[in-house]
């Protein structure tokens, strides 16, 4: 691989660095303030909840790139993890990864069709599918809470490899995956295109509506991906389970930089801002931070960061005007 | 096919009632309809807000954080100040939330969506310390049930109150400078400030509206409950947000619907009240809304498309 193609590489697996220093920052303070923080246990732990965020984080990326985000995911979410339970006992773990990763993907291609096929608004259809699938949770559920026996299974979301959290390293694998699906093969790039423009798409011959049609499957199948996980870890699901699951997704994902314009993005941002989320958690926890004043937190967090990119773009603005200004006066001379 | 746009919500609406009477026919009795009317009032009050707030090309994703809070406001100010204090505390309340959002919108540049995505947790947060999480109970303070059981002849005080709103909204919306910048804004944010729209001002008063609302929904909650907690309202954003889209107030911004928002939200009313009659469980009636909300947009976009290959 030719050096200055492998340090693009690495530039763009960490452009647009501030939520990396943010997350940096959060845990320098924790290990100078706290000893309990000095304890590597306090990360893998870290890790571990960052990823069930995470995953369905991953194809909310892609989906928000494209310039649509997914309400439904919550609701997904908890029908998902009802069948996970209900089934993985009956079928084993990999069929049930499959079938569950299917279905999500298959739910993914419903919000496609309404949105990017029937040209439904994406916030609306899916607005639609967070009541259908909440419910679907509760009509297969009967309202009430389901839980596995098979205790293997608990493994998934609880065990570790070589002392590393399970759902954490498959969450890093996919993360660099996905990294590399965005920056380099075909699908990756058309979504960044659609985001970026879509009537240039439509115009230079991208497949626009499939495209983001491929964006609402992924963000499905991430989700049953995050349900399989989550339910092993719980030991259970219920069908009201993680009622705004669908906003700490996207928080997650536009606290990592992927702008709700589209066009821009990256799955590592939204990797460390899912870590973010979780330090701050555990930072507060560990703080003995009131946990209704958490929310508060999180909340003024957000606030900040989102201004941040805001105060940014107008910075970059400002250059750029000046800097064409300068250019134009010189071409005057 | 432009009528189905427009008055499509009136026809389903009417067709929801139809075949809810026809399968339990007690849903059309005075006493039934009175009461779905006064249930359905607080989805329609915050609605008027949020007609406005998505007619100026916003959201406001905070006010079931907001109603929380308006229950807490209520249930720990009563029993020290009594109802009216208490009820001019959270008139000042939701003018400062308004402003708050506003603030964030216009100053700092943020997205609606993220914007009150945030303040959505911030309130939250705040309704659940402002009473440690416990219930406000206000047992022995029965005057703030006027707001649920209250009668004026027949009608109940929260409909009257609901019916009221919606006519001055209506003239907000059609007769003042306000409604036609709030429009504007809507149909294109540079033309309005360019055309000389205060939008900053605009935007607040449109969240400021939106918070006014919501805090006469929560007194009516709380009236009802007689309890104030911080983990009331949840979900209550997605519902009027669904209320006012499916009346025909368009996501794009600059085409409000206010009558729409309110025959949306009774409509959604029928179909839970008809289904509980029937027996029905609960749930069900969150797959029906989200198939009714389905069907309507079908119906609106395919129309548009064949609309589109007509002309062309």
């Amino acid at each position: 691989m030719p050096k200055n193609k492998r340090s693009t590489i690495i530039k763009n697996l960490f452009a647009d660095k501030g939520i990396l220093f943010a997350l940096i920052l959060l845990w320098l303070i924790g290990i100078i303030a706290n000893r309990n923080f000095r304890n590597p246990l306090i990360f893998m732990n870290i890790a571990r909840e960052a990823a069930f965020v995470g995953f369905a984080g991953i194809g909310m990326t892609f989906l928000i790139i494209t310039g649509d985000f997914d309400l439904s995911v919550g609701s997904l979410l908890a029908l998902l993890a009802i069948v996970t339970v209900s089934i993985v006992g009956t079928v084993g773990l990999f069929p049930t990864i499959l079938i569950v990763v299917l279905l999500g993907a298959i739910a993914g291609g419903l919000n496609g069709t309404l949105s990017a096929v029937m040209g439904i608004p994406a916030f609306i259809a899916t607005l639609a599918m967070y009541f259908v699938y909440r419910a679907l949770a509760f009509i297969i559920s009967d309202g009430n809470p389901v839980q596995f026996q098979e205790k293997w299974f608990t493994s998934l979301g609880n065990g570790k490899i070589l002392g590393i959290p399970t759902p954490f390293i498959i969450f890093l694998a996919l993360a660099v995956l996905m990294t590399f699906v965005l920056r380099y093969s075909l699908f990756g790039r058309r979504i960044l295109a659609v985001g970026n423009s879509k009537k240039a798409s439509t115009i230079s011959g991208i497949p626009v509506m499939r495209t983001k049609f491929g964006a609402f499957m992924l963000v499905g199948a991430f989700t049953g991906l995050a349900a399989v996980f989550l339910s092993s870890r719980l030991w259970s699901a219920n069908p009201g389970m993680k009622y705004g699951y669908e906003f700490e997704v996207i928080s997650a994902v536009v606290l990592g930089g992927t702008s709700l314009k589209g066009g821009k993005g990256s799955v590592m941002n939204t990797f460390i801002a899912a870590l973010f989320f979780a330090t701050l958690n555990t930072t507060m926890n560990i703080f003995r931070v009131d946990s209704y004043m958490q929310r508060v937190v999180i909340g003024i967090v957000l606030l900040l960061a989102f201004s941040m990119s805001g105060i940014r773009d107008r910075i970059e603005e400002y250059f750029r005007v000046r800097r064409s200004s300068i250019a134009s006066a010189k071409a005057g001379d | 096919m432009k009528i189905w746009e427009r008055y499509g919500i009136y026809f389903l609406a009417v067709g929801t009632l139809l075949i809810f009477a026809i399968l339990t026919p007690n849903i059309i009795s005075q006493q039934n309809i009175l009461n779905l009317l006064s249930q359905v009032s607080m989805v329609a009050i915050a609605g008027v807000g949020m007609t406005f707030a998505i007619t100026a090309g916003g959201f406001d994703l905070s006010i079931g954080s907001q109603m929380a809070l308006a229950t807490c406001i209520l249930g720990l100010n009563i029993p020290r100040y009594g109802l009216i204090p208490s009820l001019g505390i959270l008139l000042i309340a939701g003018i400062l939330l308004g402003i708050f959002n506003g603030f964030i919108i216009t100053k700092l540049k943020i997205q609606t969506f993220v914007a009150t995505l945030a303040t959505m947790t911030i309130f939250r947060g705040i309704a659940l310390l402002y009473t440690q999480g416990h219930d406000a109970t206000i047992y022995s303070h029965l005057d703030i049930k006027v707001f649920s059981s209250g009668k004026l002849g027949i009608i109940p005080v929260p409909v009257l109150i609901m019916l009221a709103l919606y006519i001055i909204a209506t003239i907000i919306y059609r007769r003042t400078r306000f409604g036609v910048w709030v429009r504007g804004i809507g149909s294109g944010e540079e033309a309005a400030h360019i055309s000389g729209i205060s939008v900053s001002k605009v935007m607040t008063g449109v969240f400021v509206m939106t918070a006014v609302t919501t805090m006469i929904s929560g007194t009516i909650l709380t009236s009802q409950l007689l309890t104030g907690n911080g983990r009331l309202g949840q979900g209550f954003e997605l519902e009027v947000i669904t209320a006012t889209i499916l009346g025909g107030t368009a996501l794009t911004g600059g085409k409000g619907s206010l009558w729409g928002t309110l025959v949306a939200a009774i409509m959604l009313g029928i179909i839970k009240n008809g289904l509980n009659l029937l027996g029905v469980p609960d749930f069900y009636q969150r797959l029906v809304t989200g198939l009714i909300l389905i069907a309507a947009l079908s119906i609106n976009t395919l129309s548009a498309r064949l609309a589109k290959r007509r002309t062309s």
